[in-house]
């Protein structure tokens, strides 16, 4: 066992440069970093060595402990109605996390008089910060500068800053509306099939005034037919038509006008002066408006019964 | 009413030594970098442009791995002064400080984290069988 891990210690330094250079998602390559100064942190304790699994099983607690914190804290700014964290959530999450632990004060912690601030592990930190030796870590780490990301920010910030002016309504990461003085009316203005503007169709129609227009004062004008329509035809009824006949027969016509529903075949509106309707249909006053072959003989031919 | 005075000192000079203390978080460079820190940070869900908070989470790290290695430390030193001393003279040359998994483990029992460690890694599915089954 033993001659194995000082083997193994040996080669610590080449061990752990090698996965660093070959690491390439970015979690890898983050676990490669927090490695590198965790060993770092044990060298300064006093080790001279490490085995692998040893580094790895620590190196995963302490990133798991920055997690904790974290999560913790974030936790501790959303409960509070916040999104960023400030020193208090960060001194709380580590009272969380030393609970375990114990630390002095603790019991004290939830009493109406205690001071956040005061606390012995924030304490414990600025002499830990005072007395320990400062290890750098072995070389800078490159920002990724240039990522789209920020390029993205980069092109809001300026926007933004610019000046143009945005209702607070829209949010932040949402393009500008196009210059207005930069769009060419006469480009947009005549699309290729014939096209055109949804709101230039709407000033036609206004200028034609056949259009009702909801909203200008309330007020609604009058609908007017443009032209004249073209005839409709339907029937209504059908069954009817024995009977019909049987008043053709006889002479008399019935135009399939079934008198209950008050409309009648052939797409005419018919008006049946009620006031001379006697019995049935004898002095029905009809009035055609449009002509049509099958009813207009019957219009003429009218005969008074 | 003399008590509440004493108190009121008290914070003061807690506000005092805190705020001196943050002060010397800017100049102080942590061995966990701040890169690294904010990234994890940012996996969490911790949002903050206060370079200092961002020191003090990267301090309370180091501490906390400091005192596990510490802790390990003493372990393992603890283990090599409990050898028997006609023993010690041979392994007089391992006598270095090597952090181990089985002190590791004892470290950060205390500190609430549970390590299980394999006892060893077989070389094959038979490695650890009986001689006399695997010739069957």
């Amino acid at each position: 066992m033993k001659p194995k891990s000082k083997s193994k210690s040996e080669k610590k330094t080449s061990t752990i440069a090698a996965p660093t250079t070959a690491s390439s998602t970015p979690s890898e390559f983050s676990f490669s970093i927090a490695r590198i100064a965790v060993s770092q942190i044990c060298q300064s304790v006093g080790f001279r060595a490490t085995q692998l699994s040893a580094l790895e099983t620590l190196t995963h607690v302490a990133t798991k402990y920055l997690q904790a914190i974290a999560s913790s804290a974030s936790f501790a700014a959303a409960s509070s109605n916040r999104t960023q964290c400030n020193l208090f959530d960060i001194i709380e999450s580590l009272h969380d996390l030393h609970s375990i632990h114990g630390f002095a004060g603790a019991s004290t912690l939830h009493k109406t008089n205690y001071c956040l601030l005061g606390s012995s592990i924030l304490v414990g930190l600025a002499d830990f910060v005072e007395h320990t030796t400062e290890t750098p870590f072995t070389r800078p780490i490159p920002r990724l500068e240039n990522s789209a990301e920020e390029l993205a920010e980069k092109q809001l910030d300026q926007s933004i800053s610019i000046g143009m002016v945005r209702g607070p309504h829209v949010p932040r990461w949402l393009p500008e509306f196009p210059d207005r003085s930069r769009c060419d009316v006469g480009l947009v203005d005549k699309r290729r099939k014939g096209e055109e503007l949804w709101e230039n169709c709407l000033e036609e129609r206004k200028i034609g005034g056949n259009v009702s227009e909801i909203g200008n004062g309330g007020a609604v004008t009058k609908m007017e037919l443009a032209q004249k329509r073209g005839k409709v035809r339907f029937r209504i009824g059908v069954g009817v038509e024995e009977e019909e006949k049987k008043f053709r027969e006889e002479g008399r016509v019935g135009l399939g006008v079934n008198s209950k529903s008050g409309v009648c075949k052939g797409g005419k509106r018919v008006c049946l002066d009620r006031e001379k309707c006697g019995n049935g249909f004898k002095n029905c006053k009809i009035l055609l408006q449009s002509a049509d072959d099958d009813v207009d003989n019957g219009d003429e031919n009218l005969p008074p019964i | 009413m003399n008590h509440s005075q004493q108190s009121n000192e008290a914070k003061h000079d807690d506000d005092a030594a805190l705020s001196e203390f943050l002060a010397s978080l800017m100049d102080y460079t942590p061995t966990i970098p701040d890169e690294l820190v904010e990234h994890y940070l940012g996996k969490s869900g911790f949002q903050c442009p206060d370079v200092r908070l961002i020191r003090l989470v990267a301090v309370a790290t180091q501490k906390f791995v400091a005192e596990v290695a510490n802790d390990a430390l003493q372990q393992c030193k603890a283990r090599q002064a409990s050898i028997i001393k006609d023993k010690r003279d041979k392994q007089q040359k391992d006598k270095r400080l090597i952090l181990t998994m089985e002190d590791l483990s004892k470290a950060l029992h205390e500190h609430g984290v549970n390590v299980k460690h394999q006892e060893y890694f077989a070389d094959s599915p038979s490695t650890g069988m009986d001689p006399a089954s695997r010739d069957e």
